[in-house]
């Protein structure tokens, strides 16, 4: 059977195509290249009597495992020269060879080219579906997405079992518009993840997976893009990328024991994941251990010192070590590579607060303040910032509009020491009992703040009842 | 009377050579020539008049001259075209903290910014192409070609300023009579060389005088040197500077050997000369400066701000070593010291634009916002119209500091509106419009800052991340590929550029579950209980996925084994059957190795993992398993155990194909018979070779793959079978014949006994098994394999090392 696949017979030139999938044998000889009809059949047969011709045996798919080789070592270069000759030899009838020169055109990066290519492998292949995978992917890279997801569907029919075509599809639905249908908006993003959850090889395959779970993210299942994520790394132990999704994934749903292992796990494998050092400093930090934070800085500092993020979190350390020359210059730093990012400012604020340094203070706030015009705890600094320049009429002002944007318990605070510090004690009061009426939030530490109003609360009720 | 004879009144050429003294160049240039009118063939006059003209137009040939595009891209003069980093002008290091366009934005060449604006600080980026183009649309165009430029502009001031017949007629000068009269070659040699421009008459003089002079005069050396590098031949410049340093060390030479050799891209040459001369001459400014200048170029701003300092200890007043330091200071994050260089500037009387709008940003970095928005004010009420856009531009980045974002979208506009082509005002506004959420905008005004800076990495960088949303991964991957080529060491992009990869790629992926399990001696329980927790540092090769090594980690205590489960994206080895195709198979090794315990304290003991077949294997691609061992290296006298799987990879034929692949096997050995009849068949059925035409039509119908259903392809094939066989069936001594694939004369049986041959084979490996494991327990088998693992292990520990000294400089 194996050798069918090489020797030929010429003279006979009507049987093109007699094989569906890989192999695409074609024949011709070589001394009578030009006149490929049933006459030079018929001719050759009316010369069976006399002599014997010399024949050869040809066969256009005799190279195919040297090119592959090639193409498997990388060697495109010489890979293409030979697909070249194979192709003007035998007059572009090598199907394998026009597949694997779209393959190269598409790894270079010339993907119209990597189209064409794949079109006419599709052709000589007497239009089999499974080249539609190919075309798709083509064209889901070249941005043409409703055409990708067309072609994939069909390649979907064609190749039942091979998982890629069902993840090469999500992702061009993914990337579709959000369409209307029977007065009913399509979600993109639901629809690819419901392509994905009816792949049977979702439990097999870790694109498919991760994928899956970065929809169901974008999707806000958390419980769905949790149970992915774990499955992946149980397929994948080792997949550093995965690992920090999930634990970010955790951290957002304020799940921090269960991020910090995840994290914790990535960092044993790489060491240097700049990411993930982020994310695990940024847990200690909010746990207070800075200096360990700040010891797992140094390793990604020292990776890419030009992330502003970075640096942010390292002034943060060192402000909370009270070493306020080195942070202001790291936040400094940091605020050079990200001007526009107001959580870098605000943390100048609070640094210069620290050193007493109003008039900088009130600076960085209202750059805070004018990046982020929607956060009412900037607004709120903001204006315990110009109580401290005893500016206390633009204080109130702004207090006012940190309530008007949201009413936070911190602010209400604030504003109450303030008005009581303006001797208006009937205000003070009554933002004290607003404080009291609103529910403590789970991240903040409620405990130092209720004393406080406490203590406050005496002092008023005290004074209110002498005046 | 008598007071006036204190004076002594000079009259003639007395006279004139005072005035000379004086530098009074034009008035005793009008004096030489009423002397001339007198006595035309008064020589030294003659000399003198020569003498003032060129000192009048003299240029100073020690700074560099801007290279241009044609010497650039067309150059013969170039060594090394591929040089190492931080050995040429065109790879300067990369590695050096702070050195990235990040932390230290780059001109529009994407040399990052210098202290002062010099000429050879343009960097040759991309093609001749690109350069032409932004040469066409850049205020920083550069001449096409650089000899031209500055002589063109010194002849025609000349001209206008002496309105009189040339002294010197070049055409009739007998220039071999003139060159050897050592008493006026030298004047006229200035003359033509400095004022007449003719570099061709000036070096036949120098030539003449040179030989005259015996070869041994340093002065006529030089000049040839000098005319030799106007002529664009560096290497005889060279060659003169050499032989005349022989003859006498002196700063010029030096200065122009430094200059020969950043012309021909050899900084590190240069900086040898120049240390030469500095040993000779301690403290001469202008080799310190070159020296500078060249470790600037190359990246090395540590080195060079020490010398830079040195030379401000020289030369107290040397603006360029000011500027220099004070720009390094101001990126490196200490902007009040940069603040008080600047002041510096200014106390010596400097006062530009430039100046003002620097101590602007100095002081606004450094918290004194009255006087920043004072200095930016009165930069912008001083700029002139070249500069305009930059203080634009910085005036917006004042803005962005103090957080009004309106006010810094108007400032950029302006910008735009004085220099369309400011391509990093194109890029901020682009960012402002991003952040507001106006996609559309804020790509077309990246595309058009690309398309004034193709090089530039905030441009490419943010457009690919906006494609990239966008799910336009093909112009991404072009803007990455751009971005990496400014700042290779991006992380992000990198990490980005290797997912967008990862899309074009098309490889085979298996998925395959491992098994390996791991056998701590006993020593004592303790010690069992404490290494668990470790990582234990296996790594694994010969897999070509995107991380080459990665390390395991048990995560339980006390559990010795670990099964691992992992995808693979399998590249062959270079062992591969070339006869086999379509059945094309790929031999795969997989190698664990354990490197951090040695062979005493971790075993490996390695199998697969028993799950269905089917499991391993895709649609295309069958996996077959053959063979699992454990071999030991050594390194550094330590022998580790590594696990090997030996696995091998094949193409799968579909069944249908194969079915039809037979049946077309077998109708071409009945048409050979029909048409080269070997021996006479008698055809019970009469056939010829048109019938056998339509069996092959009937195959092409099966396996057009939309012609028919499953079921009826099957019937079909079978029906085409059967009568084959029945066609066939007078053919069949043949058929036996050929299928066993053998000679006619030999043994059909196969034999019962190894061949001698082969019983040689089988004891030589054998042998060879035990000699290797042998040496193994021996500890001192050392394959190359282990060598490369020790290389590796170096490198790192010194890496660790390194990054603990850098940070203390961070922190402290």
């Amino acid at each position: 059977m194996e050798a069918s696949n090489e020797d030929e017979i010429i003279g006979v030139n009507s049987v093109e195509n007699e094989e569906s999938a890989d192999i695409n044998q074609e024949q011709k000889p070589e001394d009578s290249a030009d006149n490929l009809n049933s006459s030079s059949a018929s001719a050759s047969h009316d010369r069976v009597s006399s002599a014997p011709r010399r024949i050869e045996l040809l066969d256009c798919n005799s190279l195919n495992a040297l090119m592959y080789h090639y193409f498997s070592q990388e060697e495109y270069a010489e890979c293409k020269s030979l697909i070249g000759e194979v192709l003007s030899k035998y007059a572009g009838r090598n199907e394998f060879a026009l597949n694997l020169r779209g393959c190269i055109a598409r790894i270079e990066g010339e993907l119209d080219e990597a189209l064409d290519w794949f079109t006419q492998a599709y052709e000589q292949s007497g239009k089999n579906h499974r080249y539609f995978y190919e075309l798709g992917r083509v064209n889901f890279l070249l941005g043409r997405h409703s055409i990708a997801v067309e072609q994939l569907e069909k390649a979907a029919k064609a190749m039942k079992h091979n998982s890629k075509v069902i993840y090469w599809l999500a992702r061009a639905i993914y990337h579709l518009p959000p369409t209307k249908i029977k007065d009913k908006t399509i979600n993109p993003v639901q629809m690819a993840a419901e392509v994905l959850k009816t792949s049977p090889a979702l439990s097999s395959d870790v694109q498919l997976v991760g994928f899956l779970g970065k929809l169901l993210e974008e999707l806000n299942d958390f419980g769905g893009a949790v149970a992915a994520y774990k499955k992946g790394i149980e397929l994948q132990p080792d997949n550093t990328e995965m690992m920090i999704r999930l634990g970010l994934l955790y951290l957002r749903n304020s799940n921090v024991d269960d991020g910090f292992t995840m994290l914790g796990q990535c960092l044993a494998y790489d060491p240097t994941n700049t990411d993930a050092i982020l994310a695990i400093g940024s847990i200690m930090q909010k746990h207070g251990d800075h200096d360990v934070a700040l010891n797992k800085y140094r390793v990604a500092s020292d990776v890419c010192d030009y992330n502003g993020h970075l640096w942010n979190n390292i002034g943060v350390g060192l402000m909370a070590r009270e070493k306020m020359a080195a942070a202001h210059s790291a936040l400094k730093k940091a605020a050079f590579i990200n001007p526009l990012n107001y959580k870098i400012s605000y943390n100048l604020a609070v640094l210069h607060d620290k050193m007493q340094l109003y008039a900088s203070a009130l600076h960085y706030m209202k750059q805070t303040v004018d990046l982020a015009p929607k956060n009412a705890k900037a607004i709120g600094a903001l204006a315990v910032i110009l109580s401290k320049l005893k500016d206390a009429k633009n204080a109130r002002r702004s207090y006012q509009k940190s309530l008007e944007t949201k009413k936070t318990r911190a602010v209400l605070m604030n504003f109450a020491i303030f008005e009581y510090h303006q001797g208006r004690m009937q205000d003070a009061w009554g933002y004290l009992q607003e404080f009291k009426s609103l529910k403590a939030d789970r991240d903040e530490d409620g405990g130092n703040m209720n004393s406080t109003a406490e203590i406050l609360e005496k002092v008023l009720a005290s004074s209110l009842d002498k005046s | 009377m008598d007071e006036e004879k204190k004076y002594v009144n000079f009259t003639g050429f007395i006279r004139v050579y005072k005035l000379f003294r004086k530098n009074k160049l034009e008035h005793a240039s009008m004096l030489c020539t009423k002397l001339l009118q007198k006595n035309p063939l008064d020589q030294a006059t003659w000399a003198l008049k020569m003498q003032c003209i060129s000192d009048g137009t003299y240029v100073d040939e020690l700074d560099n001259e801007d290279v241009g595009i044609a010497e650039t891209f067309l150059e013969q003069n170039v060594i090394a075209p591929n040089a190492r980093p931080g050995t040429s002008f065109q790879r300067p290091k990369t590695t050096a903290k702070g050195i990235n366009p990040i932390l230290r934005p780059t001109t529009n060449a994407g040399r990052p910014v210098s202290g002062v604006v010099r000429p050879m600080s343009s960097l040759k980026t991309g093609s001749m192409d690109q350069a032409v183009r932004t040469a066409r649309t850049a205020k920083t165009a550069r001449a096409v070609s650089s000899t031209s430029a500055r002589n063109m502009r010194l002849g025609t001031s000349s001209m206008a300023s002496t309105n009189e017949i040339q002294i010197v007629n070049l055409a009739r000068l007998n220039i071999d009579k003139y060159g050897s009269d050592p008493l006026v070659n030298r004047q006229l040699f200035e003359y033509v060389f400095y004022f007449m421009g003719d570099i061709k008459a000036a070096h036949q003089i120098a030539g003449c005088a040179t030989k005259a002079a015996g070869f041994d005069d340093w002065y006529w050396k030089n000049q040839l040197a000098k005319c030799y590098f106007r002529l664009g031949m560096i290497g005889d410049a060279e060659k003169q500077l050499l032989s005349s340093l022989k003859l006498q060390s002196l700063v010029e030479t030096y200065a122009l050997l430094g200059k020969v050799y950043n012309r021909l891209d050899q900084p590190m040459s240069a900086m040898r000369y120049y240390k030469e001369g500095i040993e000779v001459y301690p403290n001469d400014v202008t080799l310190l400066l070159g020296m500078a200048r060249n470790e600037e170029l190359l990246g090395e701003y540590q080195n060079s701000v020490d010398i830079y300092k040195k030379i401000l200890s020289v030369q107290a007043n040397n603006i360029e070593a000011i500027a220099c330091l004070a720009t390094t200071y101001y990126y490196s994050g200490k902007p009040e010291i940069a603040l008080r260089y600047f002041r510096r500037i200014m106390q010596m009387g400097a006062n530009s634009a430039e100046l003002n709008m620097n101590i602007a940003l100095c002081c606004m970095a450094s918290q004194q916002y009255d006087l920043a928005i004072q200095s930016a004010l009165r930069a912008q009420s001083t700029m002139t119209e070249d500069v305009a856009a930059d203080i634009w531009y910085n005036i917006g980045q004042i803005m962005v500091d103090v957080g009004d974002l309106v006010y810094a979208t108007r400032a950029y506009r302006i910008a735009l509106s004085h220099d369309p082509d400011h391509s990093e005002s194109l890029v901020n506004l682009a960012i402002l419009k991003h952040r507001e959420g106006r996609f559309d905008e804020a790509r077309s005004l990246y595309m058009s800052a690309l398309s004034k800076n193709p090089g530039m990495f905030e441009g490419n960088f943010n457009l690919a991340l906006v494609y990239y949303q966008q799910g336009k991964y093909n112009e991404s991957r072009q803007l990455l590929k751009q971005a990496l080529i400014a700042f290779p060491e991006h992380d992000h992009c990198k990490k980005l550029m290797k997912t967008i990869n990862g899309m074009f790629e098309s490889s085979i992926e298996i998925f395959v579950e491992l098994c390996i399990e791991y056998k701590f001696k006993e020593i004592n329980g303790r010690e069992i209980v404490e290494e668990a927790d470790e990582v234990l540092g296996i790594t694994m090769e010969n897999v070509e996925s995107s991380e080459k090594s990665k390390t395991f980690q048990m995560q339980q205590k006390n559990v010795r084994t670990l099964r691992n489960r992992r995808i693979l994206n399998i590249r062959s080895d270079e062992n591969f059957d070339f006869a086999e195709y379509p059945k094309d198979s790929h031999s795969v090794q997989l190698k664990f190795t354990s490197n951090l315990k040695n062979s005493s304290e971790l075993a490996l003991n390695p199998h697969f993992a028993k799950i269905p077949i089917e499991k391993m294997s895709n649609d295309e691609w069958e996996f077959e398993i053959l063979k699992s061992y454990v071999q030991w290296v050594v390194q550094k006298n330590e022998s580790f155990e590594q696990a090997v799987f030996e696995m091998k990879i094949s193409r799968k034929i579909p069944k249908m194909v194969s079915i039809i692949t037979t049946l077309m096997y077998l109708t071409n050995i009945l048409l050979i018979f029909e048409i080269f009849p070997v021996f006479s068949l008698d055809f019970n059925i009469k056939t010829d070779w048109i019938n056998l035409l339509c069996v092959q039509v009937l195959i092409t119908l099966i396996s057009a793959p939309q012609a028919l259903g499953k079921f009826h392809r099957y019937l079909l094939s079978q029906l085409l079978l059967s009568t084959l066989i029945c066609l066939s069936k007078n053919v069949l001594p043949f058929f036996l014949f050929h299928l066993r694939c053998c000679p006619i004369e030999s043994d059909p049986s196969p034999p019962l006994f190894p061949s001698p041959s082969d019983q040689f084979s089988l004891d030589t490996e054998r042998a060879k098994c035990h000699a290797a494991m042998d040496s193994a327990r021996a500890e001192s088998l050392r394959s190359p394999r282990a060598a490369n693992f020790d290389m590796c292990m170096n490198g790192d520990e010194n890496y660790g090392e390194m990054l603990i000294e850098d940070l203390k400089s961070v922190f402290l």
